[in-house]
């Protein structure tokens, strides 16, 4: 049923193919449709978790190669979630590709994409999540640069860094294959077998898991993998982008959880020999400062990011760090907080990644100091950012705040304070970054070139009141995701946390969302009476300002010139000059000069001479056959 | 349900009223420190009132509804401190991580309010204010993370009744150099020289308030005092020991407030870089400090 499906999507993407440029709506309207059909299909194998299906694809050397695809609680929650959120924002693509370049090639690539991300979730076996994981690595770098020069030159730094990624994970996959105490593809026996080789060989089994671990962090561009988002998130087209920082970047978090949070429980419970801090493994405590420090840098690299897609995408690596160190602290509360942050930080980025791609619809423009006083023209779309940042900011009594508090909490009651600390640092960090996007792209002054900018399309508008919906939803009842986090973080086997619809409990505090919510409104019931008693107030323009006694039009201001947004933090960016030597991607860069240089160098060898030529290749032959003699 | 509106509508007003009380009593004793005669100490009720009743200028809705939230924000958070025995709500008394991510809602609503006016100078204030932030969060972070492994509970009604049993038991005594780090921050959280730098009224024409006028300025005077009633109330609460009844409560919140005043009324201002990094050393340290006495 599942393999039915991904036939029925790769065929439907194909055929869309031949739909005329003319009717480019009617394209990405299937596409809404194949993506709520694909809901349905998953909605209907909710609960039959010994459903599974076996395709056999050929025998190499005695070994059986096949797909294997099951569905367990984990997989299903991310894959049911995942595919209604890419169905909400798929709502959103429908106009806004309505006239765009390259649009054909995404609308088929991303229909596809949506069945593998399914079969991410779904795979039962190392060897089908890896084929699956390729394809999608792939078939998502086409997406991001649909042939525009400069997104090619950013993507690159995802497509390597992903390639290092698989490298590790295929290596992991075949040293675990071709050990005589594992030599299985599956993933469940896989998992125990590792605690064993723990046990009996701890150097071979640090090193499967450290394999892992690079293949998952790259992906979810953890330190010193944090560059990447930056770089194709703020290339990708912009609804894409929505997907790719909602979703796509969850996909390494979905490993850890799926093979290292198993391994280092049974580690935790089972092993005597291992040094432990606090309860939790040493090498665990350490993955857990990994995503602390990439929650901190982050959040300042976000600081000082003048490109709003940039920081937006930056703010995304900070939340992945969050919820990396709340699942590594491995207890109930953490891992279940750092699920249900994954499925909040989905929800308000695609909120944020969705109003701002209303405002580059509306605007063309990505720089934010060319923006500003967007919000009298677009209020839908501001307040969806506003929620959005509200949520991401983690303030109550929207969705951020009960992911967060869940990770203080674990955090708290297993005893990190300078863990804590450093989340908390880059969570008012977050509230600096979102704060100076907000003013720079909807509030202060309007430039007069976008006096007749209007809010966007309803068809647009609809996806962003959902979201909306669904941050307020999730902050009154976080019960309604931490129930079914429940039934996940039961199968793997940890005890669920105590939550009813609108109360959280831990152990050393409770919270009632409820509660929250209506004090809230309350108080702003308060002080909005106090409003009402007020005298009246009166409406002036908005450049009609406090400008030290002189009139504005004798010094010829503009709006343009009044708008304070260019170099926001500019002191602040001074404290960390001694910092800025440290540049990742100028590492990365000079790598890429390194490896050209040898290659050129290497190249410059035949390509001028024909008997250099001939002469490498007697060698080679040579080499080959004096191999075969000895072996 | 009744009561506990009830409860909700005597807090909102206590906590203005209170606040407001507590500027007015501050603006006579900063005249006294620097030899003046000084406004009544009723002023500050005076000002809020005549604000009120003054025609206001607004540049959008956003304006109003920013300042709006920022007051209700403060108000909310209010609402979560335990004012001695008086409580809003029974369970929930004081956790202390709703309280720290409560307060940004009425930071981020003053931002939103004044931003909108278009008006750089507010815009470079509220830049300040955050960056600002970003400085007295981390030993005040460290702090209550300190009192909540201590007491193994992030509600400060546990916190308080940790420190019955007279002056010795108080945390001011038993942990010293939190103490001098929770002040140190609340110096920077309520404004005041030497951390001024967000209202600076010679150089960026009071910043955040340089639009704001008639209900919206007397909106910000309100959520001003209600600040300074939830964040003394914060320090008496973690250090102070509570207080038995609101009245004595208010004695120790007004000597807190008094404290941070004497030490604003002698002080020049930080340039904003050297506010941040004086909050990121002095009291920083000394936060680590106690907390490494603590765990060993």
């Amino acid at each position: 049923m599942i393999m039915n499906s991904f036939l029925f999507v790769f065929i439907a993407s194909i055929l869309t193919g031949f739909i005329r440029k003319k009717y480019n709506v009617l394209r990405w309207t299937i596409f809404t449709f194949i993506l709520a059909y694909l809901s349905y299909m998953l909605y209907t194998l909710y609960g039959y978790w010994d459903y599974s299906e076996v395709y056999n694809l050929m025998k190499i050397g005695g070994t059986q190669l096949s797909i294997n695809l099951k569905m367990t609680p984990l997989g299903w929650f991310f894959a049911f979630f995942t595919t209604v959120l890419n169905g909400v924002i798929s709502i959103f693509s429908i106009l806004k590709n309505r006239d765009e370049e390259s649009e054909r090639g995404i609308a088929m690539l991303w229909m596809i994409l949506s069945a593998l991300n399914i079969g991410i979730f779904a795979s039962s076996d190392f060897l089908t999540l890896f084929i699956f994981w390729e394809l999608m690595t792939v078939v998502s770098y086409f997406i991001i640069s649909p042939g525009w020069t400069k997104s090619f030159k950013s993507v690159n730094y995802y497509f390597i860094l992903s390639l290092i990624g698989a490298y590790a994970m295929l290596t992991a996959i075949w040293m675990l294959r071709a050990d005589p105490m594992v030599n299985t593809f599956d993933i469940q026996t896989s998992i125990r077998q590792i605690f064993i080789m723990w046990e009996l060989e701890r150097a071979k089994a640090m090193s499967i898991i450290v394999l892992f671990i690079v293949a998952f962090f790259s992906k979810s561009a953890l330190m010193p993998f944090h560059i990447w988002p930056a770089e194709a998130h703020a290339e990708a087209p912009d609804d894409f982008s929505a997907y790719l920082s909602g979703i796509m970047i969850k996909y390494g978090l979905y490993g850890v959880l799926l093979v290292i949070v198993p391994v280092l429980s049974f580690i935790t419970h089972f092993s005597d020999s291992t040094a432990m801090i606090n309860g939790i493994p040493v090498f665990s405590y350490l993955m857990a400062w990994v995503g602390a420090i990439t929650a901190v840098v982050a959040t300042f690299l976000a600081i000082n990011s003048n490109d709003m897609k940039r920081l937006a995408a930056y703010s995304t690596v900070a939340n992945v760090g969050y919820a990396v160190t709340g699942i590594f602290i491995l207890s109930s509360m953490g891992v279940a907080g750092g699920i249900f942050h994954i499925v909040n930080h989905a929800i308000f980025k695609s909120a944020i990644f969705i109003s701002l791609a209303a405002v580059k619809y509306r605007t063309h423009e990505r720089e934010m100091h060319r923006l500003g006083g967007l919000a009298y023209k677009m209020p839908i779309t501001f307040l969806t950012f506003l929620l959005g940042i509200i949520a991401a900011a983690g303030i109550p009594p929207l969705n951020g705040y009960a992911s967060k508090w869940m990770i203080y909490q674990s955090l708290l009651s297993s005893k990190f304070p300078f863990l804590t600390t450093m989340i908390f640092i880059a969570s008012t960090g977050a509230f600096m970054y979102l704060f100076r996007a907000l003013h720079s792209v909807f509030l202060g002054q309007l430039p007069r070139k976008f006096d007749d900018v209007r809010e966007v399309p309803f068809i647009m508008q609809l996806p962003m009141l959902v979201i909306m919906g669904a941050m307020v939803a999730i902050g009154i009842a976080p019960g309604l995701i931490l129930k079914p986090i429940n039934v996940v973080i039961s199968s793997m086997g940890l005890s669920p946390v105590h939550v009813t619809y609108f109360d959280m409990y831990s152990l050393i505090s409770r919270v009632d969302a409820l509660t929250v919510f209506l004090v809230f409104c309350g108080s702003f019931a308060v002080a909005f009476i106090l409003y009402l008693i007020g005298n009246k107030r009166n409406h002036v323009e908005p450049l009609d300002n406090y400008t030290a006694g002189q009139d504005p039009k004798e010094f010829g201001l503009t709006r343009e010139m009044y708008h304070f947004a260019f170099k926001f933090y500019e002191p602040f960016k001074e404290m960390f000059k001694p910092f800025e030597r440290i540049n990742t991607s100028a590492f990365y860069d000079s790598i890429e000069r390194g490896f050209n240089e040898t290659g050129r160098s290497f190249a410059r060898l035949f390509r001028f001479s024909v008997r250099n030529a001939v002469l490498f290749f007697i060698v080679g032959i040579a080499a080959i056959i004096i191999y075969g003699w000895f072996v | 349900m009744i009561n506990t509106i009830l409860r909700f509508i005597l807090m909102a007003v206590m906590s203005m009223s209170v606040g407001l009380l507590f500027m007015g009593i501050g603006r006579k004793f900063t005249a006294r420190i620097h030899r003046r005669y000084g406004a009544p100490f009723y002023q500050s009720f005076i000002d809020v009132i005549k604000l009120f009743s003054k025609q206001s200028i607004s540049h959008n809705w956003i304006m109003d509804f920013g300042v709006l939230m920022g007051l209700a924000g403060i108000l909310a958070t209010v609402m979560f401190l335990p004012v001695g025995p008086f409580n809003v709500f029974g369970h929930m008394q004081g956790n202390m991580i709703i309280i720290i991510y409560f307060m940004t809602i009425g930071y981020l609503g003053m931002a939103m309010g004044v931003a909108a006016s278009g008006n750089p100078n507010a815009t470079i204030g509220i830049a300040r204010a955050l960056t600002l932030m970003l400085g007295y969060e981390v030993p005040f972070v460290i702090t209550v993370v300190l009192l909540i492994f201590i007491n193994s509970s992030s509600n400060l009604s546990v916190m308080v009744a940790s420190q019955a049993g007279g002056f010795m038991r108080w945390n001011m005594i038993q942990y010293p150099f939190a103490f001098l780090a929770g002040m140190m921050a609340l110096q920077g959280m309520l404004g005041e020289q030497p951390f001024d730098v967000m209202i600076a009224p010679a150089e960026i024409a009071s910043g955040p308030m340089v639009e704001l006028s008639g209900k919206l300025m007397g909106s910000a005077f309100l959520q001003h005092a209600a600040q300074i009633f939830l964040e003394t109330g914060i320090i008496v609460n973690m250090f102070m020991g509570g207080a038995p009844n609101i009245w004595i409560f208010f004695l120790k919140q007004l000597a807190v407030y008094l404290v941070t005043l004497a030490v604003a009324a002698i002080f020049p201002r930080y340039r904003f870089e050297d506010a941040v990094k004086f909050f990121w050393q002095a009291p920083t340290a000394l936060a680590l400090i106690q907390l490494i006495l603590f765990l060993i």
